[in-house]
């Protein structure tokens, strides 16, 4: 292995520097997230490195002196020389040509080596590595509680007097001893020791370190151990399944049965606010795009959020008490096939409640080109969004026959899972063609997780999405709003009428029209479903609707069906209230009386259906694999670091979904 | 597929090295042989370079000594820590980490099982 060699910067060595910036550099899994969480808080802020899809946490130590101490938290690594994006990236901090979005690339002061006393022989080779680049460093030893139940114990003093620089001991985790953290960092120095700079070299060094600062004391009451009996039963090929089957169906059904509520409230109070600024304000362009764009639009993103942090919470809690290194390994050999690895099975399951959070889920996945095909795919998964469109093609599809609707239902989901597969295939054999990384993962120890982590994860990623909601978002949101209710149009005659009827009622509240009695009420709603059906068939959107409607034909869409397709790019299950308000002018699609109405509904000839069978089964195939979410795509921008991998998701799956939709019109309507 | 021999310690007859250079190693054997609760010591890893840098940075490296806790898909190692030319004998302090390989990573890395 060829190492960089840095110029000896010999004036510096001794030295004390005042320290500024602080990089936090360490093996995976030697609790250095969990210490970053300690000396920052909240005191941090979540980005990207440029150009890449890694995550980058810059925070601010916690504590009362003048001089501020930001500290850049670098991907977990085995080797500074490994050639891996997440070494790149810190090779490229360290040589002070890469920072975190927003920050200026300049070298650090400090280097902040992260290394695990339970595991030190390794992680002293990382130490060494460090040392090389002369820097002022400090090496923090985490998990010295772990290494004291095993009978290990570290010279500290030793260490700093090999290693040439201070060390200090402490318990992330605790919280033991973070406080000396930040003195050691402002008077950290360049280390008066130079590694050797050949692998073979620098391993034994750091033997050499080891055997002379680690001492063994013998442990008594040693039990069995857990740990292999655990093992065997976690990547056991028939209990490793059971066990994650059971673990994430635990997963799912606390995140829907706890996030119902929120969402119920989120839903209540933006509903309220907006009747209320819509009562408030005077009638208006102004009334309707406060009240109708931009606070239902705010609430119609900020209802997935109870999901988001739930699901980010106990991923947090899964992956601390070190049971998804397992997992990962159980799922592997059903997606090593399509190109992926187990780690993509978390953010794909994910993606059945929602593929945004899904989607953010994918930065667990440690090899770019997995990760990006794992982004790319997780739309095809079908969401929550979803499920009312199922529910009502495959209503209408089979009215009478609840088991082939189920059928039909589950084939859904196969149908997605297969797209999203081969999908993932196409993408790994061509645009992200590279060798898949066979898995070779640390088994983390087992431990009782860290909620302190883990609310602090979910700060995190709840932060990300609330700002990606209040901008991409929102304006996606408010431009869709716009399209579906403007322009303003004249009630049509039959409104006026029915409102005219209404005004000149019988004193006891009744109207005597063709022999039948009407209520005032029913009139007045019958007004109102006539306008909201002729405001919708007039505006922007049902305007485009009819315009684009020929790109449809092949599809057997009318220009309703496309109406209702255009709309629910703002989300999915927009499409059953659209189709709804377009044919009978009320948007309650949960009805059994207008979801009737809508499986009778005919087209403008008065005769052929809306949904004919042919028609059916391909607008239930394309809303299968299209991508008819804008918000996704936004995310998906977000994360794959930019906006053309966000326009590939889209083209991509509704390309696919317009050809296999059109192929099953035609063999439905060639089949009768 | 390339043969990478991490072997840099010149062998000696005090301290033998764990597969002899050039030819079949001398009972090196893939991990994916042993069985659980074998302890064995790292010869080889015949693997992509990358993959085996990887795994060398993880701490299997030659002479590593290395405990199998589980074989099949995944196979699970603890790597114990041991000295070059130690051989199975371990004792040093109780530094380990416990990793695991997909079965055609494992079955690329050659260990030698002291003993009769």
């Amino acid at each position: 292995m060829n190492y960089t060699t840095p110029s000896e910067s010999t004036e510096r060595a001794g030295a004390t520097v005042g320290v500024r910036r602080v990089a936090l550099v360490g093996n995976p899994n030697t609790g250095k997230t969990t210490l970053f969480n300690q000396l920052c808080g909240l005191r941090h802020k979540t980005g990207n490195f440029p150009g890449t899809t890694q995550e980058a946490r810059v925070g601010f130590v916690r504590d009362t002196a003048d001089d501020a101490i930001e500290l850049i938290d670098l991907p977990g690594i085995y080797s500074l020389e490994l050639e891996q994006s997440e070494a790149d990236i810190a090779r490229r901090v360290l040589a002070g040509t890469l920072a975190p979005r927003g920050e200026s690339a300049s070298a650090p002061d400090a280097v902040c080596v992260v290394a695990d006393a339970s595991n030190l022989g390794r992680n002293l080779a990382l130490v060494g590595e460090a040392i090389r680049r002369r820097l002022p460093t400090v090496v923090v030893l985490t998990m010295v509680d772990v290494a004291a139940k095993r009978g290990v114990r570290i010279d500290t003093s030793g260490l700093a007097h090999a290693l040439g620089c201070d060390v200090v001991a402490c318990n992330a985790r605790s919280g033991a001893g973070v406080e000396k953290i930040a003195p050691v960092l402002r008077a950290a120095r360049v280390p008066n020791v130079t590694p050797p700079g050949t692998r073979d070299g620098l391993e034994d060094w750091a033997d050499g370190v080891f055997a002379a600062c680690a001492g063994h004391v013998e442990v008594e009451g040693r039990g069995p151990d857990w740990t292999d009996r655990l093992d065997r039963l976690f990547t056991h090929p028939i209990g490793g399944l059971a066990c994650f089957a059971v673990v994430m169906f635990g997963l799912f059904w606390t995140i829907f049965t706890l996030a119902e509520v929120p969402m119920s409230l989120i839903e209540g109070v933006f509903g309220r606010l907006s009747a209320w600024v819509g009562a408030a304000l005077p009638e208006g362009f102004i009334r309707d795009f406060v009240a109708d764009g931009v606070i239902t639009g705010i609430g119609g993103v900020l209802v997935f959020l109870p999901q988001i942090c739930l699901l980010m919470f106990l991923i947090s809690i899964l992956e601390d008490t070190g049971y998804l290194a397992r997992a990962a390994f159980v799922m592997n050999r059903f997606l090593a096939p399509f190109g992926l690895s187990g780690h993509a099975f978390m953010p794909l399951l994910s993606s059945h409640a929602c593929a945004i959070p899904g989607i953010m889920a994918c930065r667990a996945i440690p090899d770019r080109r997995e990760r990006l095909a794992s982004i790319l795919t997780a739309p095809f998964m079908s969401c929550s969004a979803r499920i009312p469109v199922y529910v009502l093609l495959t209503g209408v599809l089979f009215p009478d026959s609840p088991a082939r609707q189920a059928a039909a239902f589950a084939g859904c989901y196969v149908l997605g899972i297969i797209g999203g597969m081969v999908s993932a295939l196409i993408a790994r054999r061509t645009l992200l063609r590279g060798p898949a990384r066979p898995m070779a993962l640390e088994l983390p120890t087992y431990k009782r997780p860290s909620l302190r982590t883990a609310v602090l994860t979910t700060y995190d990623r709840a932060s990300m999405f609330v700002k990606n909601a209040g901008t991409n978002i929102l304006a996606i949101c408010i431009v869709l709003w716009w399209l579906s209710a403007y322009p303003k149009v004249e009630p049509p005659a039959r409104a006026t009428e029915l409102r005219a009827l209404a005004r000149g009622a019988m004193p006891d509240g009744s109207v005597q029209l063709n022999d039948a009695t009407w209520a005032i009420n029913d009139l007045l709603d019958e007004a109102d479903a006539v306008e909201a059906q002729y405001a919708k068939a007039h505006s922007f959107a049902g305007q485009l609707g009819k315009f684009v409607q020929p790109v449809f034909e092949p599809l057997g869409f009318d220009w309703k069906l496309s109406v209702g397709v255009l709309t629910s790019f703002a989300a999915r299950e927009v499409f059953v209230s659209t189709m709804a308000v377009m044919v009978t002018g009320h948007d309650d699609a949960d009805d059994p009386r207008i979801r009737a109405a809508l499986a009778g509904a005919t087209r403008d000839d008065g005769a052929t259906p809306i949904f004919t069978p042919a028609a059916s089964w391909a607008l239930l195939v394309y809303y299968v694999l299209a991508m008819q979410c804008l918000p996704t795509v936004a995310v998906t921008a977000r994360e794959a670091g930019g906006w053309k991998w966000g326009m590939l998701q889209l083209g991509w799956m509704c390309g696919v979904a317009y050809v296999l939709g059109a192929l099953t019109f035609r063999v439905v309507t060639a089949l009768g | 597929m390339v043969r990478v021999n991490h072997e840099a310690v010149e062998p000696t007859k005090a301290s033998p090295t764990p597969c002899e250079k050039g030819g079949v190693p001398h009972r090196a054997m893939a991990l994916t042989s042993l069985r659980s609760g074998d302890v064995g010591v790292v010869c080889e890893t015949c693997m992509e370079p990358g993959d085996a840098t990887l795994l060398r940075a993880m701490g299997l490296r030659p002479s590593a000594l290395v405990r199998v806790c589980r074989v099949g898909e995944p196979t699970i190692i603890e790597v114990l820590p041991s000295r070059r030319g130690e051989g199975t004998q371990c004792s040093r302090p109780d530094c380990r980490c416990r990793i695991g390989l997909v079965w055609v990573l494992a079955q690329r890395v050659m260990v030698r099982v002291d003993g009769p």
